[in-house]
C-alpha cells in the first residue's frame, strides 16, 4: 500500500485530500506546514519508511512548498521521493520555478480531487518504472 | 470605607473578573469542541456527496440544527477551493439547502460587504439561475460588488454575458480591463464575432480587452485585425496587448509587423514585442537598437 504525505495549511483541503486518498486505498499522513513535512519525510513517518509521494501546497506559512521541495531534493534520504505541488500560481514563470525546484507535477487550485488522484497515480507509476 | 475594606472590595472584584474570564474561555472551548464534533460527524456525508453520492434529504434532515449549520459552513468553505464535478455536486447541495436563494436576497442588502459576499457566492455556485442577478450587479455602486459580479459571470460561463461584460468597461462605473478579460476568458463558448466587433469600438478599454482575449483564445483567423491594432491603435496599452496577443497566436505573419513596430515604440510596447517574437520562435528577430 502506497503512502502519501499531504502538506497543506488549509484543514479543509487536508481533510478532503486525505479522505479521497484513503478511499482510493492509499495510506496517508497529513501535516499543516513545511517543517513538519520535512520531519515526517526524513524520520520515516510511516513504519520507518519514507512516504512514496509528497503532495505539497505552495503557499504556506513558515516554509513555502518550493522551499520544502528544495530541502527534500537536497537530502539524499528524500531526494527521490516524487513531489506534486498544489498551487494557485499557474503562470508560466511560476510553473517553471516549481519544476526547477524539482517537483514532478503540479495541480492548479481550485482543483478537482478526481484529477488529483489521476495525477498521483501517474506520478507514482512513472516513479515505479524508473526504479 | 477603611483600608481593609478597600482591599477586600478590590480582591472580590478581581475574583469576579477572573471567574467571568474563566467562564468565557470555558464556554468558548465547549462551543469549539461541539463545532469540531459536528464538523467531524457531517464530513463523511459531505465528502460522500462530493464523490458523486446522492444528496439524501432524509439524512440531512436527520442532522440536528448545529450539524446542519456545520454542513453548510463546510460546503461554503470548500466551494471556492474546488472545480469540476466535485464543485458541481457542492453547488447542487448548497442550492438545495437554499443558499443560492438566500444569497440572491442578500445582494439587495444595504451593506456593501454583504452584497459583495453574496455576489461572490452566487458566482462560485455557478448556478445558471443567478445569471440575471449578476448581470444587474455589474452596475452596483460599489466596485467590489461589480468585480465579484464580473468574476461570477465568468464562472457561470454563459455566452450571453459577453456583451454586458464588455459594456461594463465603460460608463460612470467601469470595471477594470483585467477583471473583465479574466471573466470573459472563462466563458468557453465566447463568440469570437462579438470580440471581433469589439476591436472597432470607440472605447480603448473595450479594444484592449478584445485584443487581449483574441490572443488568449489564439484566434488565428483574426490575426490581420490584431496586427492592425498593433500598427494603428492610438492607445499604447491596446498596441502592447496586441503585440502580446500576436505572440500567443504564434503566427509567423506577425513577425514583420512586430519588428517594424519596435522602432521608436514606448518601453511597455517594446517589452511585449520582444516577448511575442520569442513566443513565435524568432528571438533573433528582435531589433538590436
Amino acid at each position: 500500500m502506497k503512502t502519501v504525505l499531504v502538506v497543506d495549511d488549509d484543514p479543509d483541503i487536508r481533510e478532503l485530500i486525505t479522505w479521497k486518498l484513503t478511499q482510493a486505498g492509499y495510506t496517508t499522513l497529513a501535516v499543516g506546514d513545511g517543517e513538519a513535512a520535512l520531519k515526517v519525510a526524513t524520520s520515516g513517518g510511516v513504519a520507518g519508511a519514507a512516504p512514496d509521494l509528497i503532495l505539497v501546497d505552495w503557499m504556506m506559512p513558515l516554509m513555502t512548498g518550493i522551499e520544502v521541495c528544495q530541502a527534500l531534493r537536497d537530502n539524499p534520504a528524500t531526494e527521490r521521493i516524487p513531489i506534486i505541488l498544489l498551487t494557485a500560481k499557474a503562470q508560466e514563470a511560476e510553473v517553471e520555478r516549481g519544476f526547477a525546484a524539482g517537483v514532478d507535477d503540479y495541480i492548479v487550485k481550485p482543483f478537482s480531487p478526481r484529477e488529483m488522484l489521476s495525477r498521483i497515480q501517474a506520478v507514482l507509476a512513472r516513479s515505479e518504472a524508473r526504479t | 470605607m477603611n483600608g481593609g475594606g478597600v482591599a477586600a472590595f478590590a480582591a472580590a472584584g478581581a475574583a469576579l473578573s477572573a471567574a467571568v474570564a474563566i467562564s468565557i474561555v470555558a464556554r468558548n472551548q465547549v462551543r469549539r469542541r461541539r463545532q469540531n464534533q459536528a464538523h467531524a460527524r457531517v464530513r463523511p456525508i459531505l465528502f460522500g456527496i462530493l464523490d458523486g453520492g446522492a444528496i439524501d434529504r432524509r439524512t440531512i434532515d436527520a442532522l440536528d440544527p448545529f450539524e446542519q449549520r456545520a454542513l453548510d459552513a463546510q460546503a461554503h468553505s470548500l466551494l471556492p477551493k474546488l472545480r469540476g464535478q466535485e464543485k458541481e455536486s457542492l453547488a447542487r447541495l448548497l442550492d438545495r439547502r437554499g443558499a443560492v436563494q438566500a444569497a440572491k436576497l442578500r445582494t439587495r442588502s444595504r451593506r456593501p460587504s454583504a452584497r459583495a459576499e453574496a455576489t461572490e457566492f452566487l458566482g462560485q455556485s455557478g448556478s445558471p439561475s443567478a445569471l440575471n442577478n449578476l448581470l444587474g450587479l455589474l452596475n452596483d455602486p460599489k466596485p467590489e460588488v461589480r468585480w465579484a459580479a464580473a468574476r461570477g459571470l465568468g464562472e457561470i460561463g454563459d455566452p450571453v454575458a459577453v456583451s454586458p461584460l464588455l459594456g461594463s468597461l465603460e460608463g460612470p462605473r467601469p470595471i477594470p480591463v483585467d477583471v473583465v478579460a479574466d471573466a470573459v476568458f472563462k466563458i468557453r463558448d465566447c463568440p469570437i464575432s462579438v470580440l471581433r466587433q469589439g476591436l472597432k469600438s470607440q472605447s480603448a478599454p473595450v479594444r484592449a480587452v478584445t485584443v487581449e482575449l483574441l490572443g488568449r483564445f489564439q484566434a488565428v483567423a483574426v490575426s490581420a485585425e490584431i496586427i492592425e491594432r498593433l500598427e494603428d491603435d492610438p492607445s499604447v496599452e491596446v498596441r502592447a496587448r496586441a503585440a502580446r496577443a500576436l505572440g500567443r497566436v504564434g503566427t509567423p505573419r506577425a513577425i514583420d509587423p512586430l519588428v517594424s513596430s519596435f522602432g521608436d515604440a514606448p518601453v511597455a510596447l517594446r517589452a511585449q514585442i520582444v516577448w511575442a517574437l520569442k513566443e513565435i520562435g524568432v528571438p533573433e528577430a528582435v531589433p538590436s537598437h
